[in-house]
């Protein structure tokens, strides 16, 4: 049986055949169209709520305008949009595609709004842009206007779909072949040599394999995704820039899931600071967010704590540290390895915590 | 020109770029199409849930 991600993406290529087979004046109403019937086929049930949401979007915004509440119109439908994820995650049983990344493309398009950076955009370019089924399931958390500013001067590009296809190609060995198969070769191989460790280190290693994994097939999926919209002929945001780079954790978040950092930086740490007057309330606050947004859990609470932490812990070695005086053959390895060591210990120092408390 | 032909420019000479794209493209193809389906895709940030 094939896997729902395979039989979407296979579906999301469909997308690029429609794209081109449609007169240009509604080849992205077409892929909208095709977006929608592809969601009430394998997701009925999120399916209503997401078309509801997208066409509800600008009326609520419209609404708020002409009464003159636009800070009342964006907090109570930001407030419904919050919850209708919030119910979809924790009810069990329901078939939902893309709820995680629609709902922030949703909140971006309301706080923009509010903040007076982004006009009320019409129903069927609304539409347009929350149905997109290559970036539907995968991401990058794409922003309306560059959506827009792209379907508007989009053309046949052979250079461009030559290059969608090679973006597409190489996503999917990097997820399928290098991610999904080859490292999990390598993580069982190691879970055998370190069964005999003590469990924190082997939990340890196993994390750091994770991790790696979780590189290679998020980002040949969100290539994939990009690939696919070069094909259709629009150029969207990354989503990553050689995470495995970073030189430190700070600079690893500004690399890794770009799209999702960002959007945690303008719609919590920036307004949470500027209420608080704190960037240490922010970062947490934009740390939970980001840490809630992965799953609703325990251990994900503990994930944004840890995160925070180590951000804090970063900025202040930063400062008290003259690492301009390290070798710069010696940054390039310890500061991977050591961000790479704080991401994965998270794990295995949740469950150490868990097993002492219970 | 793609990203992956320009830098197999870099590296190979004129005539053997075309010959080398073609080959690497129908090796990552032939990975994908052997493998594809063996290893598990399933993380947090695929957002399809509770099929």
């Amino acid at each position: 049986m094939i896997e729902i991600q395979i039989l979407l993406l296979l579906l999301a290529l469909a997308a690029v055949a429609i794209s081109w087979c449609c007169p240009a004046s509604v080849a992205l109403d077409a892929v909208a169209l095709w977006t929608a019937a592809v969601l009430v086929a394998l997701a009925p049930a999120s399916a209503p709520w997401l078309l509801a949401a997208t066409v509800g979007t600008p009326l609520v915004l419209r609404l708020g305008e002409r009464a003159n509440r636009r800070g009342l119109a964006a907090a109570a439908w930001s407030l419904v949009l919050l919850s209708a994820f919030v119910a979809a995650r924790l009810t069990p049983g329901v078939a939902w595609i893309g709820g995680a990344f629609f709902t922030l493309r949703l909140l971006h398009v309301v706080g923009d709004w509010w903040m007076g950076r982004l006009a009320i955009p019409t129903i069927r370019r609304h539409l347009r842009y929350q149905l997109f089924l290559p970036v539907m399931f995968a991401g990058p958390i794409h922003r309306f206007e560059t959506f827009d500013r792209q379907a508007e001067r989009r053309r046949w590009d052979a250079p461009l779909f030559l290059a969608g296809i090679e973006r597409a190609l190489v996503g999917a060995f990097s997820a399928f072949v290098a991610g999904g198969w080859f490292i999990n070769r390598i993580a069982n191989v190691a879970d055998a040599r370190t069964k005999g460790w003590d469990p924190f280190l082997h939990d340890w290693s196993h994390a750091a394999i994770e991790w790696i994994s979780l590189y290679f097939v998020f980002a040949g999926f969100t290539a994939i995704a990009l690939g696919f919209s070069l094909m259709i002929g629009l150029r969207l945001e990354e989503n990553f820039d050689r995470p495995w780079a970073a030189r430190n954790l700070i600079e690893f978040w500004t690399r890794w899931h770009m799209s999702l950092t960002r959007w945690c930086r303008d719609y919590v740490f920036r307004p949470v600071t500027a209420v608080t007057r704190s960037a240490l309330a922010g970062l947490a606050m934009g740390m939970l967010a980001m840490g809630l947004w992965h799953e609703f859990s325990i251990y994900y609470l503990f994930w944004s704590f840890w995160q925070a932490l180590g951000v804090v812990l970063t900025r202040l070695a930063l400062r008290r540290i003259a690492f301009a005086r390290v070798p710069l053959a010696i940054r390039m390895v310890a500061g991977p390895l050591s961000v790479l060591a704080w991401l994965s210990v998270a794990r295995p120092l949740f469950s150490l915590i868990s097993r002492m408390f219970a | 020109m793609t990203p992956l032909s320009k830098s197999l420019a870099r590296l190979l000479p004129a005539p053997l770029v075309a010959p080398a794209l073609a080959a690497l493209y129908a090796a990552m193809m032939m990975a994908i199409l052997i493998v594809g389906n063996s290893g598990s895709t399933e993380i947090a940030y695929i957002d399809v849930r509770n099929q």
